[in-house]
């Protein structure tokens, strides 16, 4: 639920136009844009119109990512997909380069405007072969990250909900450096990143802003007449902005594991290790293929997540086909995400409590466990879908999307939704994008 | 009357021109590099690298500057068409992967041949494509497109 008023919301997004203007305008007074040698201005962008019905989710509510709120409505969600993305590169030089861009979609009402700043970096290539880039970049992990929310670039409606979704890192402020060269026919790319991040995740029970405080990562592709492998593995610590109500949680479950009933004491402790004290450390590793084979595009990647954080640890991944006939692309795309841990049992303590501690302060510590126990099964990530659709070109920069996802959630598994609860459940997602780039 | 031999002949020497205009009709695209650019031919991959963004330089290492017509434009289809097999809306959508993810930024477009003749002939690096054999002394064609049969 929005904590913030709507008009809050609007002014946030009419900062960041502001922003971007104010950005904009010193380098447009110089632009010419056509016709320009080295030294020139080159303003571009991608949006995002999409409409979606989603039918057996109530009262939740479907995202395409974590850091999305609540879709408002169910029948006709505009606010899914619809995005757009403004881009400017100044090329200085043959060396050197600077790009910003900005990213307008619906965000956490919590989120600050400078999260809708995708990137703006500086961009240094000494050699054709080697680029290093300073400010805030994208973590280019996985086969998509970098481009997710540039519809016109993939058949999908959107990128694998299950394999895409749980990823709030899309922008690190900091440094990456990429090696390019050739072996034979082989093209392959090696980067390296590091630096920091600030992301706000959109909750049920409010927005919680996140600081990465040190991520690092490392990708290794390899194309070759139409293959493209790509090895991500990453590395990041992240904090809640805020961590006074994790604090107080985790102080009341220690004062429970110091209580006279070993039962009770051991199930506290294991409720506790669900959470880490401190720092929240996630590792990624990752590895997609994609080909392209005349009409026919094949893509599929597989992730594992792993760290300190039960919740977050699982495996993910997607397989997708795709027909090219004409103007026209058909594809279907199957994708899972399976938690590695399994869901905390809720521990039954209020009876084995009331003789010892008395029926009320019994009854509280087991609201206590109860909660401990619900909060990370709702964040847990379980489920599978399949998905059929088709892409039509409509012209060379425009292009419509009908996609419809057959989503099936198992029990304890509503992480990547908002509002989930235990249940499992089915739903059906009809969706039509229009993409366009400029 | 016989049929005069002189006549006959010019008849045969207008079907004959006839049909040397019509198969020069099909034009080829010519790949061009300034003049004073070690390289002096490229494949087709070497183009197609080059233009598709996976490479930033030539064979050599020098950079190379690659350069585009209108998007829009029926020679730039036809060009992608003959490099790559894809059509103009392929190419848009591989190029919105690498330009949006802040990667490589798709060939300059200019406003049209003229402007691309003049800026392969001020940029030492510059490579770019035109539908006519350019006579100009300053660019030198290092590959022949042949467009495909309609």
């Amino acid at each position: 639920m929005a904590i913030f008023p709507m008009q809050y919301l609007g002014m946030k997004r009419t900062a960041a136009l502001g922003v971007a203007a104010t950005l904009l305008a010193p380098l447009m007074a110089q632009a010419d844009v056509t016709g320009l040698s080295s030294d020139g201005l080159r303003v571009s962008g991608y949006g995002t119109l999409g409409v979606s019905s989603v039918h057996g989710a109530d009262p939740w509510r479907f995202r395409r990512e974590i850091i999305q709120p609540a879709a408002m409505g169910q029948s006709a969600a505009t606010d899914i997909d619809t995005r757009l993305g403004l881009q400017a590169n100044w090329t200085l030089s043959q060396q050197w380069e600077l790009v910003g861009q900005v990213l307008l979609k619906r965000r956490a009402a919590a989120a600050s405007a400078s999260e809708s700043i995708a990137w703006g970096f500086a961009s240094y290539t000494p050699t054709p072969q080697w680029t290093l880039r300073i400010g805030r970049t994208s973590p280019d992990l996985f086969l998509l990250a970098d481009y997710r929310n540039v519809g016109f670039a993939y058949p999908w409606a959107r990128p694998s909900v299950e394999f895409y979704g749980w990823m709030p890192i899309s922008s690190v402020d900091g440094v990456d450096v990429t090696r390019a060269w050739e072996q034979g026919d082989a093209h392959w790319r090696a980067k390296a990143f590091a630096g920091r991040s600030r992301l706000t995740l959109a909750g049920a029970d409010g927005d919680t802003p996140v600081d990465g405080k040190r991520m690092a990562g490392f990708t290794l592709s390899r194309e070759e007449q139409g293959l493209t492998l790509k090895l991500s593995l990453a590395h990041a610590v992240t904090r809640p902005s805020d961590t006074g109500p994790l604090q107080t949680f985790r102080h009341a479950l220690l004062s429970v594991t110091q209580l006279p009933v070993p039962s009770v004491a051991a199930e506290a402790s294991a409720l506790m290790a669900l959470v880490p004290d401190n720092d929240f450390v996630t590792r990624y590793g990752a590895l997609g293929a994609s080909w392209d084979l005349g009409a026919w595009q094949l893509q599929a990647e597989a992730a594992k997540i792993s760290g300190n954080f039960s919740a977050s640890r699982a495996r993910y991944g997607y397989a997708s086909v795709a027909y090219r006939l004409r103007n026209a692309t058909l594809y279907t795309l199957v994708s899972a995400v399976r938690p590695s841990d399994a869901p905390t049992p809720v521990p039954a303590w209020e009876a084995t409590l009331a003789p010892v501690v008395g029926p009320a302060l019994a009854a509280l510590v087991q609201q206590l466990g109860t909660q401990a126990a619900a909060q990370n099964n709702l964040a847990r990530e379980d489920q599978q879908s399949v998905t059929f659709g088709t892409r039509l070109d409509l012209g060379t920069s425009t292009a419509l999307k009908l996609q419809w996802d057959a989503v099936r959630v198992r029990s304890n598994g509503s992480g990547l939704w908002f509002g989930g609860s235990a249940e499992p459940r089915k739903v059906n997602v009809y969706s039509a994008v229009l993409d366009v780039v400029f | 009357m016989v049929t005069p031999l002189p006549h006959l002949l010019r008849i045969a020497v207008l079907v004959l021109g006839a049909l040397a205009l019509a198969a020069s009709a099909k034009a080829d695209l010519y790949v061009v590099v300034n003049a004073a650019n070690p390289v002096k031919a490229l494949s087709q991959k070497e183009v197609v690298d080059i233009f598709m963004g996976r490479t930033r330089a030539f064979v050599g290492g020098e950079f190379a500057q690659a350069l585009d017509l209108p998007r829009d434009s029926a020679t730039r289809a036809a060009f992608y068409v003959a490099l790559t097999g894809m059509s103009a809306a392929q190419v848009n959508s591989y190029w919105s992967r690498l330009m949006f993810s802040g990667r490589t930024m798709p060939p300059q477009q200019l406003s049209g041949e003229p402007a691309m003749q003049e800026q392969v002939r001020r940029t030492p690096g510059a490579i770019g494509y035109l539908s006519a054999e350019p006579a100009d002394k300053n660019l030198h064609v290092v590959l022949v497109l042949k467009e495909p049969a309609k």
